[in-house]
């Protein structure tokens, strides 16, 4: 059975919709208008503000034979939780689709609305003035007439976009019963993102605003007292001929650029930092005088974190939020604003060596799984190379270890003897017979492994279980590494999506996503409760992607009202960065 | 129009997932260029093909200015002469998975036999099962095995024939057949 016209598709209603909304950035959005139009019938309904807000449910069915269809859902079904509205059974976002069906392949108009319609060559249906209509419904009225008239026009055009959209997509390809079922999967999971948006990360408004006050000076304290024993800066500003300095003083190797100069990203920082722990703490002083912009973070009015998750905006399917605007994104000493409202508490809950767990079951490598459900697979993979007795444990032989955890993970990101040698800290010898002992030690995972690098280099594609896929085409060059993690990432993605749809539609908060972990918020007195059934939730997402009694271990860390989050590699700084606030306002 | 098909449901994924790894590609063939034929390294440890199959009592010449050394065929054996060597060709895999063809000298009938061949021989038959390394010692003038230790897997020597292995290590250039040879008119002086 495939369907590959709105004709074709088994429901009673396709209701295209689409609304417009204004609010600021950190701040739940007021909705402005809905268009909604029965692809069956061809009937659209307009509704204003006044309107909206007086309904006590949406204004079309919703149920088991409706299927609802709209650009970046997610959106559309926040508006549904503000106006506290029944959520749609049946979702199909275009935006999924689409980018699900071009993942991998270079965009010339990205993946928006405009950009779908381009690739299928339906311009004309484009909605006129984008811009200018934002512009105004962003000023958040009040409209004129003849205003409110235009920005429902406007609302309308993007809804009539919507259906020769979904014939194109589902003429070049049509869907079989199993993909429709993932695309509703999808579009599920588009709704458990809205709830997520919607609940937010609890902040300690009255300390971000008091940062934000005094930053200046909490700056320059910082430098005067964070550069010692480095020297590279000057005023706020890092020198980079200081820091070369610094280097050679301290014999620090450091990666440099083409063109000679030294390599100074973030990423190039954080790798080195795993080798040279005293570059940790510039990295943290780095990052946090060029980088942080308090005012970037978005935080609403009541107090919470809130911005575009950005779902399946990675070519693993992963969601991509703004790394300035979600407090997870810029240095880790500021998620120690993170703090549960009085009364509450907050469950920090992620997969252990997720990754481990899905190459192991979708590889099908018994040595590997077993390694993962032993508990600790450095050590179990030590002992399977025959490199520690059959009695080793992480405290008794704490340096192989330490040498099997950067092969172990490392093997999964295709690092190289040389990449290695350097995050173990051995000889590039030792770190390549390792290497050749996990080959040996995992023979079936590192065969399937290459069938997917080889499959992606072909430019076949790659799937989930549930059917989200990598295609790069002939534009792109593809790296053979993508494709040896892809797998891993994509299900992780999928494994991720699944709880939390499962957790958000069981009515537990869960204020946002962060890659393998989730963050539950839940009255101190029901925390318990709600923990285990996050836990159970996490544990039936992953049994489903892993197979029959296969699944990924939790751990949680909970923090009560007046605590508040804490990573710990932020912790010192958050110290210092408080004590300095402190002695400012004295 | 939808009359009574069963519609998807997004809430119950075992009716939808699909295993990834059911998809067809990526199968890949392995095209070796290049058989050394040659003695494993004093750091390689090596297996030897432990099948009759896979070995190939014959002659070989070596030529100073060439890596690779020539099969000679047994019809241009007397033609060579002293030049030629004769050798029991086995196929053999070291642990990165690199196939070579390991010249052993083969069992002498006749006469005292030097020790360098006698130990060759010797460690050649015990990479039948161990994984060896083959070490020279100049003060006995001979070689010296070492078997790992530690449990390393058997080699994957895969299907391919010894008439693969031969074809691609000696190629056609590197038979010779016929008196008319450019090696034997060189080695004539010609």
């Amino acid at each position: 059975m495939e369907f590959q016209s709105i004709e074709d598709l088994p429901f009673e209603n396709v209701i295209a919709i689409d609304f417009e909304f204004c609010g600021y950035d950190g701040d739940l959005k007021v909705p402005v208008c809905l268009v909604a139009s029965n692809l069956r019938t061809g009937e659209t309904t307009y509704y204003w503000q006044d309107e909206l807000l007086s309904m006590q449910s949406p204004p079309f069915d919703v149920g088991e034979d409706s299927l609802i269809v709209s650009y970046f859902a997610s959106a559309e079904l926040s508006m549904f939780r503000v106006l506290k509205w029944e959520i749609p059974i049946h979702i199909f976002d275009l935006f999924t689709e689409f980018r699900c069906m071009t993942n991998g392949q270079r965009l010339l108009n990205g993946n928006g609305l405009i950009g779908a319609l381009s690739y299928f060559d339906l311009l004309k249906f484009e909605p006129h003035h984008k811009d200018l209509m934002r512009d105004l419904i962003q000023t958040g009225g009040p409209w004129s007439l003849a205003q409110q008239a235009d920005i429902l026009d406007y609302c309308a055009d993007d809804v009539r976009a919507l259906s020769p959209l979904l014939t194109a997509m589902l003429n070049k390809k049509p869907l079989t019963y199993e993909q429709l079922g993932q695309a509703l999967f999808r579009g599920r999971y588009m709704a458990a993102v809205s709830a997520m948006e919607y609940t937010g990360i609890p902040i300690d408004l009255p300390l971000l605003k008091e940062l934000k006050i005094h930053w200046s000076g909490i700056k320059r304290q910082l430098i005067e007292s964070g550069d010692e024993g480095y020297g590279v800066y000057e005023g706020q500003a890092f020198k980079i001929d200081l820091f070369e300095d610094y280097l050679k003083r301290n014999e620090i190797a450091w990666p440099r650029l083409e063109s000679g100069r030294l390599d100074l990203k973030k990423d190039t920082f954080k790798n080195i930092s795993k080798i040279e722990p005293t570059i940790y703490p510039l990295h943290q002083l780095k990052r946090t005088i060029s980088e942080l912009n308090m005012n970037n973070l978005s935080v609403g009015q009541d107090a919470r974190n809130r911005c575009l998750l950005s779902p399946f905006s990675s070519k693993t399917g992963r969601n991509q939020p703004s790394n300035t605007k979600l407090i997870f994104g810029p240095a880790k000493w500021l998620r120690g604003l993170i703090k549960p409202k009085k009364g509450y508490s907050i469950a920090y809950c992620d997969w252990v060596s997720q990754e481990i767990a899905i190459a192991a079951a979708l590889s099908d490598d018994k040595n590997l799984w077993e390694a993962y459900n032993s508990g600790d697979p450095y050590i179990a993979f030590a002992i399977h190379a025959g490199l520690v007795p059959n009695d080793a444990t992480k405290a008794t032989h704490t340096n192989i270890r330490d040498q099997c955890k950067q092969v172990v993970l490392g093997t999964l990101y295709g690092m190289t003897a040389h990449g290695i040698s350097k995050r173990a800290k051995i000889h590039k010898i030792k770190a390549n017979e390792l290497l050749q002992r996990h080959r040996e030690a995992y023979r079936v995972f590192w065969s399937w492994a290459e069938r997917n690098m080889n499959k992606g280099l072909l430019g076949e594609a790659l799937f989930t279980c549930f059917g989200w896929q990598i295609r790069v085409d002939s534009g792109e060059s593809p790296k053979a590494n993508t494709f040896l993690n892809w797998p891993m990432q994509a299900h992780g993605a999928e494994m991720m999506r699944l709880a939390c749809c499962l957790a958000t539609e069981g009515g537990l908060k869960i204020c946002a996503p962060i890659h393998d972990a989730l963050l539950l918020e839940a009255p101190i007195e029901l925390m318990s409760d709600h923990l285990a059934r996050l836990k159970q939730y996490m544990n039936e997402a992953s049994e489903i992607i892993l197979g029959d009694n296969k699944i990924c271990r939790v751990d949680t860390e909970v923090f009560n009202y007046p605590n508040r989050y804490m990573d710990k590699k932020g912790e010192d700084m958050w110290l210092r960065v408080t004590t300095i606030l402190d002695g400012l306002k004295a | 129009m939808m009359g009574d098909i069963i519609k998807p449901s997004a809430f119950d994924p075992s009716r939808f997932k699909i295993n990834p790894n059911k998809q067809t590609g990526g199968e890949v063939r392995n095209f070796l260029t290049h058989v050394p034929v040659r003695k494993p390294s004093k750091q390689q440890f090596v297996r030897v093909h432990p099948g009759p199959e896979y070995r190939l009592n014959c002659a070989i010449l070596k030529m100073e200015d060439d890596d690779r050394p020539f099969l000679v065929v047994p019809e241009m054996h007397q033609a060579l002469g002293e030049e030629i060597k004769y050798v029991d060709l086995r196929l053999a895999i070291d642990r990165q998975g690199n196939f070579f063809l390991w010249p052993v000298p083969p069992t002498q009938n006749t006469g005292s036999e030097n020790n360098w061949n006698v130990t060759q021989r010797d460690i050649a038959n015990k990479a039948e099962h161990l994984w060896m390394r083959m070490i020279s010692n100049q003060a006995i003038s001979s070689y010296f095995g070492k078997a790992a230790e530690g449990g390393i897997p058997e080699p994957h020597w895969g299907s391919d024939t010894m008439e693969y292995y031969l074809k691609i290590a000696f190629g056609g250039e590197h038979i010779i057949e016929t008196e008319d040879h450019p090696v034997i008119d060189k080695l004539r002086g010609l």
